[in-house]
């Protein structure tokens, strides 16, 4: 009778489980499968996760690694920061700069075999700036109208002048209206609907040298050679490429040991790399990004809103150590911005480790009791998803106890990280954070962290709000003769380091472990592009025989 | 009649617990501070396109109006988009849950069949030399974190003894089955594809068995302490009198009596393997709905995050369902008392 009972319930428990199953997978078979069989030159490459692939909201490192590749923009920056044209064929600027005017190269296709015309490029404005996510916030200020007059041209009228717009352009990647249009969804933006997001989050519908052939959230991303590409491949440049999900460590070691992997991500310690280089056939390399590791301030909160405190902080770091034993490959920082942005090369007088000069500098301060008592303790929060960042806190906290002064280290996600910073109140006195120009000239990291229009983001958690700041950033970018807008840029800089808006302690080495028979062209050529995502345009690299 | 009174009963109480669990994971969710929108689209999002956020998300109505569009919103299969993979949050369910679900099962397999078999060997052959390997064994399963036994197995087998693989779902270069169920192994079979469900089913074995390891060794501990105390008991003295063969007496009146109580634990056990394997899922590079969960809560995206929650309650509902049933079948004592 039990038994019979226990039968009954078994079965109907199989019954609810395998309806609930077939439930689950009768959703959506499209998007249920993972890897694709790709065969023939391969790179596979780990990495945090790309997030949607959608051109108009990718913004983090791993989804610009993905979108560059998959779609095409008007011109593009080479990897010494060049401008390169992309599906331009040429170009031309107005004299007084405020309207740029297009030609498209003849038959450039996009991935479904249709011909690219002007309308795209509209089309393709018009829905980011409307969705108004990832790259927007760049043009939105900044561009009046985009008009088609013809198939093959384009005409970009700015609102005033703006001298790193062609830079800029970069992010204005190109979508296949036509197959957008067929495939939207239901949503927020009208006649739009969705505006094609829930489509593109895991299709693409570019012209790059890659299509993606399979998404899967989570797990991965692999994209094969467009056969039809109007540009040129390197020779030996890879048939597939797949972009994993997963910076676990063991993870990463274990697939590169078993030939599963070809690149590792950045975002290994030293001491996993250090693993990982010393496998047969593996080998390691460093290039500097312009990504710049900073000791964010709150310029609006005790004590940091005393002067004297920053500078003390700033004396308190030993900037050799951080490049040489803390992240070795690690460059030194010679102004604000660092040295790779166009513009951004000079040389200026920087903090250096000085532990009577930071002693002075306290003893300065309107908190000087209560710092050097240990009763105003300074919070140096850290981003819990790059653990390399803990080592830098861990380092002040050692100087500045040498002092006295106490800090006390806080470890948060980065979406929390994100939200503290939203309000003064919650920012805190000093951040670890990494950051890197929207593009490659020193504008555009000068803009992120000083303007009024970042207060309030992780980007700059100073909160400086400084109207008169503003006027000489906005004026510098309007300056449209390199020299002089680079002397602006200079004077700014100066002002941010005599002001101690942030410490620029370091530019960070972008450290990877990778497969000897992989040509890895910024790792070769020593020379990398600051343009997020744009050193892995995967047709100029090269699978070698192995 | 009782046991359908029991058994109504527990639905019943099954229903008021996901509610109450449904107002808990909503309150929690929409509480938290900082702006919603904010969070989800990006601090450099247009103050436009976060207008529309809000206004789409119903953020400018009463919390308990937002419970109730929400709510309707989840009877309907819909929990919303994920701001983190801008598809409905039930498309990414019905991806990752049913690789987890193989997981799990598989790991439940495991912590069973070998948890049972560990138990009853160290009570057969109590204060031996094998009753003191299991139960060190035990203590050191129950001892270590999942996730540190994950890394050790992911660089034994991935790199020093590669045996068996530990990474993913399948091989490179394999073709997944076509989703009928989504546990690659079951479709590969129904698909008649052996190749594809070996090495599906080879992929399982590490990650299930790191995942099953605690409860596993928690479990033998239970059903050798409960075998242990019943082996004294006067009615198996009774049998051996009558001459009941020694093997039926252990597999049928000292065992069963003593599973009652590992169970009971083996229940709650299954049923946190789902929260569990998040860490597993991560290691193991295994897509799976515990991965998702975190990813959502790292980058704050709240329906996932709901949704993700709301599930898994539901099955840790369920299972403690399922386990209630097996021990009031095995035990008419709770049955009877249960229908009081």
């Amino acid at each position: 009778m039990k038994r019979r009972l226990l039968t009954r319930i078994f079965a109907v428990g199989m019954a609810v489980m395998m309806l609930a199953l077939a439930g689950c997978g009768g959703t959506d078979t499209s998007t249920s499968t993972t890897s694709t069989e790709t065969t023939g030159k391969v790179i596979r490459m780990t990495t945090a996760f790309a997030d949607p692939i959608d051109p108009a909201c990718a913004m983090d490192s791993a989804s610009c690694q993905v979108v560059v590749n998959l779609y095409d923009s008007l011109v593009y920056p080479d990897l010494d920061g060049t401008i390169l044209n992309g599906v331009a064929a040429d170009y031309s600027v107005s004299d007084d700069g405020m309207v740029y005017t297009f030609t498209l190269k003849d038959n450039v296709k996009f991935h479904d075999g249709s011909v690219m015309t002007a309308q795209d490029v509209v089309f393709s404005y018009e829905r980011m700036v409307t969705i108004g996510q990832g790259y927007a916030y760049l043009f939105q200020n900044h561009v009046a109208d985009v008009q088609a007059p013809d198939d093959q041209t384009v005409v970009i009228t700015l609102t005033e002048p703006f001298a790193p717009f062609l830079s800029m352009l970069c992010r204005l990647y190109i979508v296949n209206e036509e197959q957008v249009m067929a495939n939207l969804g239901s949503g927020n933006y009208g006649d739009m609907g969705d505006y094609g997001m829930t489509y593109l989050a895991q299709n693409d519908a570019g012209s790059g040298a890659y299509s993606c052939t399979s998404y899967t959230v989570n797990d991965r991303v692999v994209m094969t050679r467009f056969a039809d590409y109007h540009g040129t491949f390197a020779d030996n440049a890879p048939d597939a490429v797949e972009i994993i999900n997963g910076t676990e460590a063991a993870t990463v070691r274990t697939m590169m040991a078993n030939g599963q992997l070809e690149i590792s991500d950045q975002w290994q310690t030293h001491e996993a790399y250090e693993a990982l280089g010393q496998l047969d056939g593996v080998k390691l390399g460093t290039y500097g990004a312009g990504q710049i590791l900073y000791l964010m301030v709150n310029t609006k909160a005790a004590p940091l809103d005393d002067v004297h405190v920053r500078k003390a902080l700033a004396y308190m770091i030993d900037y050799d150590q951080v490049c040489t034993s803390l992240f070795p490959g690690y460059l030194p920082v010679n102004n604000y911005v660092g040295d790779n942005l166009t513009g951004g090369d000079v040389s200026m007088e920087k903090y250096s480790y000085n532990m009577e000069k930071a002693k002075e500098e306290l003893e300065a301060s309107q908190y000087a009791d209560q710092l050097l008592s240990g009763e105003m303790p300074i919070t140096v929060a850290w981003v819990s998803e790059v653990p390399d960042e803990e080592k830098l806190a861990l380092l002040l906290q050692a100087s500045a106890a040498q002092l006295g002064v106490k800090v006390e280290i806080s470890k948060v996600a980065w979406a929390t990280q994100v939200q503290n910073t939203a309000s003064v109140d919650s920012t805190p006195a000093t951040s670890v954070c990494f950051m890197s120009p929207d593009y490659g000239e020193a504008g555009a990291m000068l803009y992120q962290r000083l303007h009024s229009d970042t207060a309030g983001t992780w980007q700059q958690t100073e909160w400086l709000q400084n109207t008169q700041l503003d006027g000489k950033i906005d004026t510098a970018l309007k300056t449209m003769d390199d020299t002089a807008r680079f002397a602006l840029y200079d004077e700014i800089q100066s002002e941010a380091l005599t002001e101690v808006y942030g410490i620029a302690v370091a530019e960070q080495g972008e450290q990877r472990a990778y497969a000897d028979y992989i040509y890895f062209p910024a790792m070769e050529k020593g020379i990398a592009s600051t343009t997020l995502g744009y050193n892995f345009l995967f047709k100029d690299f090269q699978v070698l025989d192995h | 009649m009782n046991f359908k009174r029991y058994l109504l009963r527990r639905l019943l109480l099954a229903l008021v617990v996901l509610f109450g669990l449904s107002i808990v994971i909503f309150s929690i969710s929409r509480i938290m501070p900082g702006d919603v929108a904010t969070m989800a689209l990006g601090s450099t999002a247009t103050e436009e396109a976060k207008e529309t956020y809000r206004i789409a998300n119903h953020l400018y109505d009463s919390k308990p109006q937002q419970y109730l569009y929400w709510i309707t919103g989840v009877f309907q299969g819909d929990f919303g988009t994920s701001t983190s993979t801008n598809r409905p949050v039930i498309t990414d369910i019905s991806e990752f849950l049913p690789a987890t679900l193989e997981l799990v099962v598989m790991a439940a397999v495991i912590l069973v069949l070998l948890s049972i078999l560990l138990g009853v060997l160290a009570a057969k052959y109590r204060d031996t030399v094998v009753d003191g390997i299991v139960r060190v064994l035990s203590y050191i399963g129950v001892a270590m974190p999942s996730f540190v036994i994950a890394t050790l197995l992911v660089l034994l087998f991935g790199h020093v003894w590669q045996v068996i693989p530990v990474l993913g779902r399948l091989s490179y270069g394999l073709v997944p089955p076509e989703t009928i169920t989504g546990f690659y192994t079951i479709d590969a079979l129904l698909a008649g594809n052996f190749a594809v469900f070996w090495d599906a089913f080879l992929h399982l074995l590490v990650p299930a068995f790191a995942l099953a390891l605690g409860g596993l060794c928690q479990e033998a501990r239970i059903v050798r302490n409960s075998m242990t105390e019943n082996a004294g008991k006067d009615y198996l003295s009774a049998l051996r009198g009558y001459g009941v063969p020694e093997g039926k007496i252990l597999r049928k009146y000292q065992l069963k009596p003593s599973l009652i109580p590992a169970v009971s634990c083996m229940g709650m056990d299954i049923a946190s393997l789902m929260g569990n394997a998040f860490l597993i899922e991560t290691i193991f590079n295994w897509p799976g709905i515990s991965r998702y969960g975190l990813t959502s809560m790292l980058s704050k995206d709240l329906n996932a995050i709901a949704a993700v929650l709301l599930i898994f309650g539901a099955i840790f509902v369920f299972v403690n369902i399922v386990v209630d049933l097996i021990v009031a079948c095995l035990d008419p004592r709770i049955r009877l008392g249960g229908a009081k």
